[in-house]
């Protein structure tokens, strides 16, 4: 029971949903799975404005790409065949998030509204390449990347997520790596990597580190490295030597020490992966 | 605030639901004794299990009035100690009751799994089964029990 709230508000659309954050304004929150603020209450928060009746938990197909809905749970997404995308890597990744019940509980528009450092997700969509769409009266699409380099909790008080779309990519393949103490604990680190081939040499790259214990940050220098080359052990060998230890950080769960010394393992490990997968398909 | 919704396939409406109420909390208040206790509170223990349309989520953590027009079932949806489901039967011939805390949030993602996929392989059911913590059995019992209802011929049960 959180007695701070007093009203339980079910808009039937977006505008409606708009209108009421902006007159509640500073005491409004928006549930869409309610995890969140079940876990941690804020005391400033009287109202609550419920998305459910919201059409917003979709799954589709689209030319652009995989387009999932804000108010898709985790379970929703596993199930749907969204979870075919990156040739079946996320099905599986999005299998090991936390567990089955708390995946009928967590929502994709929840997961990036919290943006949480331990994310196993953003290191995902951010090394898509997604895009994010927002209400805000109208829709606006951005880059993921941009959404965050700026004051997104700032935008987020006058607009609601609708949607993410995960850009197909053809000719490119991904691995991911993540480390909790138990299977369904949160990561202590994790790390997404996804390349384009072409004709043997490295013409895209995306590397995301995260759980660092910070925002998942991308590994431009490793990128760097990789750009133009073959898929080798010398070049897996060149990209890790690069791997900077002040991208990590010390928290009460691991050490700077360990965590870099993991980087680098998870580094070495998915761009093996990778040059194995591309191995199979040629 | 007044709450209308189904509960195991009864329309079902009270009017004394308060807007920071979990449902965990508004089910005990209404006699609803068979959903487990306020145990962990953040739905990491899965004692508390309900299916909100047809789907297993702790009612701890869910805003009892998310529930509102929605169908909500409990142990009950399966069955009483008069009638128990055959579900239930397997779980007392493979001695998978103990105190049986877990017992009926364990029941609940088995039928949601059953429902969904009848005929499950051990890692499935495995997975359908992490999110409940059992301090007595171990869990192989719960399991072998599954994989006995998983090896019967659909409609069977």
């Amino acid at each position: 029971m959180q007695p701070n709230i007093t009203d339980y508000l079910q808009p039937k659309s977006l505008p409606e949903a708009i209108a009421l954050m902006a007159t509640y304004s500073g005491r409004a929150a928006l549930v869409g799975g309610g995890l969140d603020l079940s876990w941690r209450p804020r005391q400033e928060i009287q109202i609550l404005i419920g998305l459910d009746r919201i059409p917003l938990s979709y799954i589709e197909w689209r030319p652009e790409g995989l387009v999932i809905g804000a108010g898709t749970t985790l379970r929703e997404l596993a199930d749907s065949n969204g979870g075919s995308y990156l040739n079946g890597l996320f099905g599986r990744i999005l299998d090991r998030i936390a567990t089955p019940l708390l995946r009928g509980m967590i929502t994709v528009g929840g997961a990036l509204a919290r943006a949480y450092p331990w994310s196993d997700l953003l290191p995902i969509f951010l090394g898509c390449q997604a895009h994010i769409t927002l209400f805000d009266g109208q829709d606006h699409t951005i880059p993921l990347e941009s959404f965050y380099q700026g004051s997104f909790r700032q935008l987020l008080k006058r607009s609601i997520i609708r949607e993410l779309c995960l850009p197909t990519h053809h000719q490119s393949i991904a691995a991911y790596q993540r480390f909790g103490r138990l299977q369904i604990d949160i990561p202590l680190l994790n790390q997404f990597s996804r390349l384009t081939l072409v004709e043997e040499q490295i013409e895209k790259a995306s590397l995301w580190l995260g759980a660092r214990p910070g925002f998942p940050v991308r590994l431009s220098e490793v990128e760097a490295v990789l750009l133009g080359k073959p898929l080798n052990q010398v070049t897996i060998g060149a990209a890790v030597s690069v791997l900077s230890p002040s991208l990590v950080g010390a928290d009460f769960r691991l050490s700077k020490e360990y965590r870099h010394n993991l980087a680098t393992v998870f580094l070495r490990r998915n761009l093996t992966e990778i040059w194995s997968q591309h191995a199979t398909i040629i | 605030m007044q709450l209308s919704f189904k509960l195991n396939g009864s329309a079902t409406q009270w009017e004394d639901v308060y807007p920071g109420e979990n449902l965990l909390e508004v089910l005990r208040r209404h006699d609803c004794w068979e959903v487990k206790g306020n145990n962990c509170t953040n739905g990491e223990c899965g004692a508390c299990t309900i299916l909100l349309d047809g789907i297993p989520v702790p009612s701890c953590t869910v805003f009892a009035a998310r529930v509102e027009g929605r169908n909500v079932d409990t142990i009950r949806l399966l069955g009483d100690p008069d009638h128990l489901h055959p579900l239930q039967q397997a779980f007392l011939r493979h001695g998978a009751v103990q105190c049986g805390y877990c017992i009926p949030g364990m029941l609940l993602s088995a039928h949601a799994l059953l429902v969904r996929n009848p005929h499950p392989n051990r890692d499935e059911i495995q997975q359908s089964l992490s999110g409940h913590l059992c301090r007595c059995t171990g869990y192989l019992q719960q399991i072998e029990a599954i994989e006995e209802m998983a090896r019967l011929p659909e409609g069977a049960e």
